[in-house]
């Protein structure tokens, strides 16, 4: 027996003989009944061990393979420590972050920008979705996932003032963050407070709010002085400093589309100051929307200097996205060549390296592709695609969630006599009206009309009434265009007048409220409805309150509760939540206010019981329901409308001729908006006949199906170009299914190990259902507020305040927001969870490099994905790739093969039987007893090491070529911008160098100019050399390799 | 039988042989941990200084089973008319049973082998020595090629100690005769007989017993630290008040302690209240028949474990933080599946949140699952089981020292000076 034990002295570095992985420091050497012991001092604890069991620390450490070369396995639980520490380091490129941090649904297209961003190089993205996929939602699991990767605290959201509220509502509701709305002012002295700021804040503004005057930069005192101007000059000073905003997000980013604009302005300065830019916008990405380039100038201005880099770009993409069309679509290898050949012969990827790549690997394969290779060249391709990373766009087809049937009905009413009359003679007044007056037809008459024929009763009793005091009641027109806020038209008081004087001649209210037929078709409708869904809730949509307090009062009347809302309800949220949580409560009525931005997909029914003329606001009704969430099959849409009138020519000639709301618009409102604003005027011209007015009907639907076909035509053609990315979407998904994120289980299971290690005492107590009582002690909590202050943070969460237990839900967060007396959400992101990693990494915990010797039940490992694993032994081989450079990111890679016959399992396999293991395996503790430890070290040198090694070596070679190709398509486009702007000067220099040859004052001056002119010149070249070296940086990257651990799995059935 | 026999045999005859060859030139240390209880025994094996810290639940043969539980093996023993004692019943042998009882001398009405023959010590060491070889022999037969063969073994030895009788040393000098002349005879082959059994305990007399333990790295623990040792050691330790109650068969322990890390100095655990009645699962049953005998046991049975709580309370530990933030409790035994000691423990909450100002109640906490314990054969649900079996297959070194309630003196409130606590006096004081 060696005598180890006999050398070893106080102070000298320890490990226990039998388990390389507990090593500390010896204290002291005693004796306790005739047995010398010594006191070790491990990380965590100080526990006497017989001297004889211990053995000094080696002076390097050991690798892996050496300890499985002398059987020194150590237990999962090292295992799991070692990759929870690197799983909870925030590093690591193949893990979602946010995929369980929030209250948010899951939907994997909503993780698309998320996995865009973090491979975008330039750290920007534009998403952009149609709508109703959740962009709000995307661009806060962005803000999630950068939190908890890089620990960010400043987040800025710029939008529209109308959805300030929204975004505050859903920030806090679904991510639990405390969002506040700023004007200039407000954000300045945010900006300005450096405690504040060194705190953190999530900030919401309003584009107006906060955009420049135009003369922000004359200078203080000699110019404007206003909070705005100050922001601006402020955002302009910090432009070389450190990054004032982590996340900077703009909702409805086409605002900033044209560069002239302070609102571009603003973009631009946020863009110098902030890390990462996140736009949203709907608006169709095609080749010939410049509003494209305008976003993706201010996103990545350098691959994207003028407007022709965007056409030489999508010009060079094309061949791209052919070629991967032609891999996905089952297209010969010899196809497939000659698109990236097309590809090539482009200025841009001219000496591309990842075609080179490509073209390499199309070389190595025999054809018949099979699925997996085509898998994976249509991937390659898409990485090359030089707008991938850039722009992320899903559209509502792609969703396999949304994929809602709708069923939509007419009800068309039948008029009485005494309704006809009304209508009739109230139309004309109307009409003549429009013609006789200079009244904007558009505006106006048409919201008269349409109050007409949204309820009779209800309109002649609005006008009898408001006579004195008209108030604009179109709920529809109200919500104006922000940016338009100053141009809101307020109606003209003589309209109403003269109609309320017209209608004192017609029949009575209470004559027309008796026989009101589309009311009693209301009625039919509900009945039926409820027969038939006894449980079903219903919305009833009217632009107008006239109408929703008309049919509140008669509903009521009728026995039937409802809940009502519209823009004079102060407490929508409320209301709302009544309506979802009372079973009583089965109607809705509802304004416009109501179809945005308020989330109704519990019900499955809608009456519109009147019919806004511009479609897309029925579309946005419709979307209330048909969204996300929406569990139902089919959603049954009702549309009410008085028979013969105005409206049913509209829903007759557009809507049912165009299937209007059978189908999702997507972003087609611009096109809707242009056409009827042209028909309007003419739909109410009364020097137009009946048939005049119908084919002005038929062309505009016409014109509107042209349209809409050429936009989809477009968007299908733009589709391919921004890369959809199906296969992103597949690795989302196959992300969720590995495990690549982080579940409650693990979380819980970290926080009670790493308290464990360093803070005995505190406990975990599962209470089941999730939730979990954790009560620390007086230690770990003093070490929290200290880490607190030293970071400048708020001790704001209830775990870690004090020794009191505190009921917490871990991991997954749920429900409704959190708020007192609910347990507290801790997921990754809360300042315990990173105080306790940060103090993990510091103590060294999961520094070890173990080899690992483990038992787990096959049903653990096929729970993962790897059902075709067998029973049988397996050794699985561990990496840790590092590629430090612009952003430094990390990969935990997996190789494995079957012990009994050498063969390499799939590394998705391995992968699975190493998750196994770290939550399922126990310990093999006579593995060196059954297999010969030198043969497997034997096999790890032999095939696990080069198949790593070779993996590592594509890795690095992929990401080299990533960056090389993009950083070469920078300067190639720095060259282009240089050579147009000295040719231009050149030019110029030509021009005068004629006029010096005149010899009189003009020469004298051309020469100045020549002069002049020279050295712009040279200044543009010192320039671009400089901006030139600035983005060769850009490739530098510093890969590394290392082995974190050796697994041998003995998997039993 | 014959099978049961044969696979009992097999244990024995593979104990009396070496241990098997090292695969490595270094020692391996095996902890065995007996729990040596009135009804059942069970013993727990570890290899504390291995990875993972693995910990072998022996299984009991099936005819020696207790509760139908695979690790518990009945305390019984036959005598052959020949002489020979036996783990199993064989036609014309005398069984023998509670001679731990008796061995304590505590509990007469409960147990006790009142009659000619063996004498408790006697009939303790056959008992000691037969489980001894069956679990040596078991550990070599399952896992000598194996984990045990690592490296050259090294045996220690754990047996539990009631707490009932910590302080009594006469009884303690008893039960280490008991195990010495057991250890004695535990790798030796000869048939376990009365005589040899007389023979070896008459050559353990005084102090030869404790130095042959010594020699032997054999200890006797007390069981409230063998159950709390795992408990010391885990990381959910922490240097504060808890509560204890054991439900065994026969007696209910009640125990308050802290737990103190005095570094250099290892582990304490100090006692401030303990008390033991015949309150147990058996003495419940019997009562039942009685009438008012549940009402008259709830009432005891709460008078015994709230006394504990409330002195500690008042007199022993007034400052802790528990009394604010909640005492927790450790349930143990094998008597805490009775519905009865469960609602009664969990009574205990409302109670102290009711007599107490700072507010803290009683919420029951459950011992750590046993690090690496391989036991299969069971459900998760009764491991609890094993848990003093568990604390005893640990190093001796890592069980805390015991401090009894006599060695702490009572706290001292200022009279000058008295918190709102102290002015408060409570139902139970009137």
């Amino acid at each position: 027996m060696d005598s180890k034990d006999d050398c070893l002295r106080p102070g000298d570095s320890v490990r226990l003989r039998g388990d390389p992985s507990r090593q500390g420091t010896l204290a002291e050497v005693v004796e306790r009944a005739g047995q010398r012991y010594g006191r070790v001092r491990f990380p965590t604890s100080l526990q006497l061990v017989p001297l004889d069991q211990l053995e000094p620390l080696p002076a390097s450490p050991e690798e892996p393979v050496e300890l499985l070369r002398r059987g020194r396995f150590v237990a999962p639980e090292t295992l799991r420590r070692v990759l929870s520490q690197i799983r909870f380091g925030g590093r690591l490129a193949d893990m979602l972050y946010s995929m369980g941090a929030t209250r948010a649904d899951f939907y994997p297209h909503q993780y698309k920008p998320v996995l865009k961003l973090l491979d975008s190089p330039t750290g920007n993205v534009l998403i952009a979705d149609e709508v109703g996929l959740g962009k709000t939602i995307e661009a806060a699991l962005i803000w999630t996932e950068l939190r908890a990767r890089f620990d960010y605290r400043r987040l800025l959201v710029l939008c529209p003032k109308s959805l300030c509220l929204k975004w505050q509502a859903e920030l806090e509701s679904k991510f639990g963050i405390d969002a506040r709305i700023h004007g200039a002012e407000e954000l300045l002295s945010l900006l300005s407070d450096r405690e504040r700021w060194t705190r953190g804040f999530a900030a919401i503004c309003s584009l107006q709010s906060v955009r420049p005057p135009r003369d922000w930069d004359a200078g203080e005192g000699r110019g404007n002085d206003s909070a705005r101007a100050r922001l601006a000059r402020l955002l302009d000073d910090r432009a070389e400093d450190e990054p004032l905003f982590d996340v900077c997000v703009v909702d409805e980013a086409h605002h900033l589309r044209n560069s002239e604009t302070l609102s571009h302005e603003l973009a631009r300065l946020l863009r110098q100051v902030t890390s990462h830019m996140v736009f949203l916008s709907a608006t169709p990405i095609h080749l010939r929307n410049r509003d494209l380039f305008a976003l993706l100038s201010l996103l990545d201005p350098d691959s994207y200097p003028n407007e022709s880099a965007l056409d030489w770009i999508l010009e060079a993409n094309r061949p791209l996205v052919a070629a991967r069309e032609e891999v996905l679509r089952g297209g010969s290898k010899t196809a497939i060549a000659a698109f990236l050949d097309e590809a090539e012969r482009s200025p841009l990827l001219a000496g591309n390296r990842q075609l080179a790549h490509l073209r390499e690997r199309l070389a190595s394969i025999p054809e018949p592709l099979s699925p997996d290779q085509r898998a994976e060249l249509a991937q390659i391709l898409e990485r090359a695609n030089l707008l991938a990373n850039t722009v992320s766009r899903t559209r509502r087809r792609d969703v396999e969630e949304l994929r809602v049937r709708r069923d939509v009905k007419a009800y068309r009413a039948p008029m009485s006599d005494a309704e006809r009359a009304v209508y009739d003679r109230l139309t004309a007044e109307v009409c003549g009206l429009a013609w006789t007056s200079d009244v904007p037809p558009g505006f106006l008459l048409a919201t008269t009309q349409r109050l007409l024929t949204s309820s009779i009763p209800a309109a002649l009793d609005h006008w009898r009434r408001r006579i004195e005091d008209f108030e604009l009641e179109d709920e529809e027109d109200g919500a104006v265009d922000p940016d338009r806020a100053d141009t809101v038209i307020h109606p003209v008081g003589s309209l109403v007048r003269h109609l309320a004087e017209v209608s004192v001649e017609l029949p009575s209210f209470v004559e027309l409220e008796e026989q009101d037929s589309k009311f009693i078709a209301l009625r039919g409708i509900l009945e039926e409805f409820f027969r038939n869904e006894p449980e079903g809730k219903i919305i009833v949509f009217s632009g107008f309150r006239a109408t929703i307090r008309y049919l509140e009062r008669r509903l009521r009347r009728d026995g039937f509760h409802c809940a009502v809302i519209h823009g004079e309800v102060a407490d929508r949220g409320q209301v709302l939540d009544r309506f979802r949580d009372d079973p009583e409560l089965r109607i809705l009525l509802s304004s416009e206010v109501g179809s945005e931005g308020i989330d109704l997909q519990f019900c499955r029914a809608l009456v519109n019981y009147d019919l806004p003329w511009n479609p897309m606001r029925v579309e946005q009704r419709i979307g209330r329901v048909d969204r996300l969430g929406q569990e139902a099959p089919k959603i049954t849409v009702l549309n009410l409308l008085y028979e013969n009138t105005i409206d049913d020519k509209i829903y007759t000639r557009l809507y049912e001729r165009l299937r209007l709301c059978e189908r999702a618009l997507g972003g087609f409102e611009e096109v809707l908006g242009q056409e009827l604003s042209t028909l309007v005027p003419d739909l109410l011209n009364p020097q137009l006949t009946e048939q005049e007015r119908e084919e002005r009907l038929d062309q505009t639907s016409q014109a509107i199906a042209n349209r809409l076909k050429l936009e989809a035509e477009l968007e299908e053609d733009a589709a391919a170009l921004v890369a959809h990315g199906d296969l992103v979407l597949r690795s989302i998904t196959e992300k969720r299914a590995q495990g690549r994120w982080i579940g409650a289980e693990e979380l819980a299971t970290y926080i009670r190990e790493v308290l464990g290690e360093l803070y005995p005492g505190c406990h975990l107590t599962d209470r089941s259902d999730g939730l979990w009582e954790v009560a620390l002690t007086p230690d770990v909590c003093a070490n929290f507020h200290e880490w607190l202050r030293r970071r400048g943070q708020p001790l704001s969460a209830r775990l870690g305040r004090d020794t009191l237990p505190v009921l917490c839900r871990l991991g997954e967060a749920k429900g409704s927001s959190p708020s007192r007396g609910r347990p507290e959400e801790v997921t990754l992101l809360h300042p315990f969870v990173r105080f306790l990693a940060d103090r993990a990494r510091d103590k060294g915990l999961g520094g070890h490099r173990p080899a690992v010797a483990a038992r787990v039940q096959l049903v653990d490992v096929r729970a993962r994905d790897a059902g075709e694993l067998g029973p049988g032994r397996y050794l699985i081989a561990t990496h840790l790739w590092t590629f430090s450079g612009p952003v430094e990111q990390q990969l935990v890679v997996h190789e494995g093969v079957a012990i009994g016959n050498g063969e390499a399992i799939p590394q998705r396999v391995a992968e699975a039987l190493v998750s196994a293991v770290m939550e399922a395996g126990r310990i093999w503790p006579d593995c060196d007893a059954v297999l010969a430890t030198g043969k497997l070290a034997e096999l790890y040198d032999q095939k696990l090491k080069p198949l790593l090694e070779e993996r590592f070596a594509k890795e690095v070679d992929r990401r080299q070529a990533e960056l090389a190709d993009r950083v070469a398509i920078q300067i190639r486009n720095l060259e282009r911008n240089r050579d147009r702007q000295s040719d231009a000067i050149r030019q110029a220099i030509e021009k005068l160098r004629v006029r010096t040859a005149c010899g009189d004052l003009a020469a004298d001056k051309a020469e100045r100019m020549i002069s002049l002119n020279e050295s712009k010149l040279r200044k543009l070249r010192s320039r671009f050399e400089v901006r030139r070296q600035e983005l060769a940086k850009g490739r530098e990257m510093i890969p590394a390799s290392s082995a974190l651990a050796i697994t041998v799995v003995d998997v039993a059935q | 039988m014959t099978g049961e026999q044969n696979h009992l045999d097999r244990r024995l005859e593979r104990a009396a042989r070496p241990d098997p060859p090292a695969r490595e030139r270094r020692p391996v240390q095996l902890v065995v941990g007996v729990d040596f209880g009135t009804t059942c025994t069970k013993i727990v094996a570890r290899l504390p200084y291995e990875p993972g810290e693995p910990a072998f639940a022996v299984p009991a043969p099936r005819a020696i089973r207790a509760e139908d539980h695979p690790y518990l093996a009945r305390s019984a023993v036959w005598l052959g008319a020949d002489g020979v004692f036996g783990l199993i019943e064989r036609a014309g042998a005398d069984p023998f049973t509670g001679f731990k009882a008796s061995l304590l001398g505590a509990f007469p009405a409960f147990g006790g082998v009142e009659r000619p023959g063996p004498s408790a010590e006697e009939l303790t060491t056959a008992y000691l020595t037969l489980q001894l070889r069956s679990a040596v022999g078991w550990l070599l037969l399952a896992h000598g090629d194996g984990a045990l063969g690592k490296g050259e073994l090294s045996w220690s030895w754990n047996f539990g100690f009631p707490a009932a009788s910590l302080d009594d040393e006469a009884l303690a000098s008893r039960y280490r005769r008991c195990a010495a002349a057991a250890l004695d005879l535990v790798r030796r082959g000869e048939p376990v007989t009365l005589e040899l059994i007389r023979q070896t305990l008459a050559s353990f007399s005084g102090e030869q017993a404790g130095l042959f333990l010594e020699r032997q790295n054999a200890h006797l623990v007390p069981e409230v630290a063998a159950a709390v040792v795992g408990f010391a050691h885990s990381a959910e330790r922490e240097d504060e008040l808890f509560a204890l109650v054991d439900v065994g068969g026969l007696t209910v322990d009640a125990c308050t302690f802290n737990l103190v890390d005095r570094k250099s100095h290892g582990l304490r655990c100090g006692i401030f209240e303990a008390r033991v009645e015949q309150l147990g699962v058996e003495a419940w049953k019997t009562c039942q028949r009685e009438p008012n005998g549940p009402i008259q046991f709830e009432k005891k049975f709460d008078e015994m474990v709230r006394a504990v709580i409330w002195d500690t309370r008042v007199k022993r530990n007034p400052r802790s933080r528990r009394w604010r933030d909640g005492l927790p409790l450790f349930e143990t035994g094998g008597g805490i599946a009775s519905t009865m000691h469960r609602e009664r423990i969990r009574a205990l909450d409302q109670w102290l949140r009711d007599n107490s100002a700072q507010g803290g109640g009683v919420y029951v906490r459950s011992l750590p699952p046993a690090k690496s314990l391989v036991a299969d054969l069971c459900r998760p649900d009764t491991l609890h089981r094993l848990a003093v079996a568990v604390g005893l297959s640990l190093p001796n070194v890592w069980v805390p020292e015991v401090w009894l309630p006599r060695h702490i003196s009572d706290h001292q409130a200022s009279p000058a000076t008295p918190s709102c606590e102290d002015r408060y006096i409570s139902k139970d004081h009137v």
